[in-house]
C-alpha cells in the first residue's frame, strides 16, 4: 500500500517528521504516567459497592420509576367529548381526594368530580385538553359535586358555583 | 518485544497489573503519538489526546476480550481521542475567533522553520475540515509500519471502504493544501 503514496501524503510524513523531532518522550512517559496515578487513586478512594447492591438499587430505582408512571398513567382518562373529538383529562389529587366520573347522558360529555363529604376544601386540579387541537365553540363542562356545596350558604346559585366552563 | 511476551503483558495489565501496562505504553507510546500527530498535525496537542487516550485504555483494559487485537484496540482508541482533541482545538478557536483561511499566498521555503509552522498550522485547519472517519483513514495509511488490514481494523471498517476514505481525504486536502504542494 505504501509504494503509491502521493505528494499529499509526504506533505503529511513531512510535518509529521518535524513534529516528531520536537517530542520529549521522557516528559510524555511521566506525564502518562501521572495521569494513570491520579485515575488509580480516584478509583481507590471512591467507596466500593458490591455489585449485588449495585443491581439491587438499580432494580428498585426502576421499580419506582415504572411505579411512578402508572400512577401519572392512571390519573389520565381520554374522555369522549360531542361530535367524536376526544380529550384527555389530568386529574391531581389533594388531601381531599377526588374521582373522575365520566357521564355521557348528554350530548355534551361531562366529567364529574365527587369531592367526598369533607367540610374542607379539597384542592383539585384539573386540566382538560382537547386532542383535536381544535377551538371549541361548544360548552364542555366539568361539574364538581358535594354533598354540601359550600356556596349554597351564602344564597348564591350552587349549580351555578359548581360548574367550571372550560372551553 | 516477542509476540508472546506481549500478551502476556496486556494479560497480566488486563488484571490490574500497573508495571505490565506502563511496559506497554513503553511499547506503544510511539504509535500512539504518530497516529495523533498526522491526526493533529501538532506535537502538543497530539501529546494531550495520547495520555487522554491511554488514560481511557488504562480504565477499560479489563473490558478487552481478545488480548491479541490490543494494538488495534489502542490505535482506535488514541484516534478515537485525537478527535476528541481536534473538536476541542476547534471549539477553542471559533471562541476567540482566531479561524484563518487554510489557503495562504506565499509559498514557504522548506528550510524556513517559519515555513514548518505555517504548514503545521495549515494541516492542523486542513485535517478538522475532514470527516472523521477520512482524518484517520489518511492518518492511518500514511504510517508506513500499519497494514492498510490494520487501518481497516481500527477504524471499524472494511479494506475497500478505508481506501474510499482515503481517496476521499486526498481528493479534499489537495485543494486545502494546494499551496504547500
Amino acid at each position: 500500500m505504501k509504494e503509491n503514496k502521493e505528494k499529499i501524503d509526504l506533505l503529511i510524513e513531512k510535518n509529521a517528521a518535524e513534529q516528531f523531532s520536537q517530542i520529549n518522550w521522557e516528559q510524555l512517559n511521566s506525564a502518562i504516567s501521572g495521569k494513570l496515578d491520579n485515575a488509580q487513586q480516584k478509583e481507590s478512594s471512591s467507596i466500593k459497592f458490591p455489585s449485588w447492591l449495585k443491581i439491587a438499587a438499580s432494580i428498585a430505582i426502576v421499580a419506582a420509576i415504572l411505579f411512578t408512571v402508572t400512577i401519572i398513567l392512571e390519573k389520565q382518562q381520554n374522555i369522549p367529548l360531542d361530535n367524536d373529538r376526544t380529550a384527555e383529562v389530568q386529574l391531581a389529587e389533594s388531601k381531599g381526594g377526588a374521582s373522575v366520573q365520566i357521564q355521557t347522558t348528554s350530548a355534551n360529555s361531562k366529567v364529574t368530580i365527587e369531592l367526598g363529604n369533607k367540610k374542607e376544601l379539597a384542592k383539585c386540579d384539573v386540566e382538560i385538553i382537547d386532542m383535536n387541537g381544535e377551538s371549541s365553540a361548544k360548552a364542555t363542562w366539568i361539574i364538581i359535586s358535594r354533598p354540601q356545596p359550600i356556596y349554597a350558604d351564602n344564597e348564591i346559585n350552587q349549580d351555578m358555583m359548581d360548574i367550571m366552563y372550560l372551553f | 518485544m516477542k509476540i508472546k511476551e506481549e500478551l502476556q503483558l496486556v494479560k497480566a495489565a488486563r488484571e490490574g497489573d500497573r508495571a505490565a501496562f506502563n511496559e506497554l505504553v513503553r511499547l506503544y507510546q510511539k504509535q500512539a503519538m504518530q497516529v495523533a500527530v498526522r491526526m493533529l498535525g501538532d506535537a502538543e496537542e497530539a501529546a494531550e489526546a495520547v495520555q487522554a487516550g491511554f488514560l481511557n485504555a488504562f480504565l477499560n483494559i479489563g473490558k478487552l476480550k481478545e488480548p491479541e487485537y490490543f494494538k488495534v484496540w489502542l490505535l482506535r482508541i488514541i484516534s478515537n481521542a485525537a478527535i476528541t482533541q481536534a473538536r476541542a482545538t476547534k471549539r477553542r478557536e471559533k471562541k476567540v475567533n482566531i479561524v484563518e483561511p487554510v489557503r495562504k499566498n506565499i509559498i514557504p521555503s522548506p528550510s524556513d522553520r517559519e515555513s514548518s509552522k505555517e504548514l503545521k498550522e495549515a494541516i492542523q485547519k486542513a485535517m478538522i475540515k475532514l470527516s472523521k472517519k477520512e482524518a484517520k483513514a489518511i492518518s492511518l495509511f500514511s504510517m508506513d509500519d500499519l497494514p492498510l488490514k490494520e487501518v481497516a481494523e481500527i477504524m471499524n471498517c472494511s479494506v475497500s471502504s478505508a481506501k474510499w476514505y482515503v481517496f476521499q481525504a486526498r481528493k479534499k486536502l489537495k485543494v486545502l493544501l494546494k499551496d504547500y504542494l
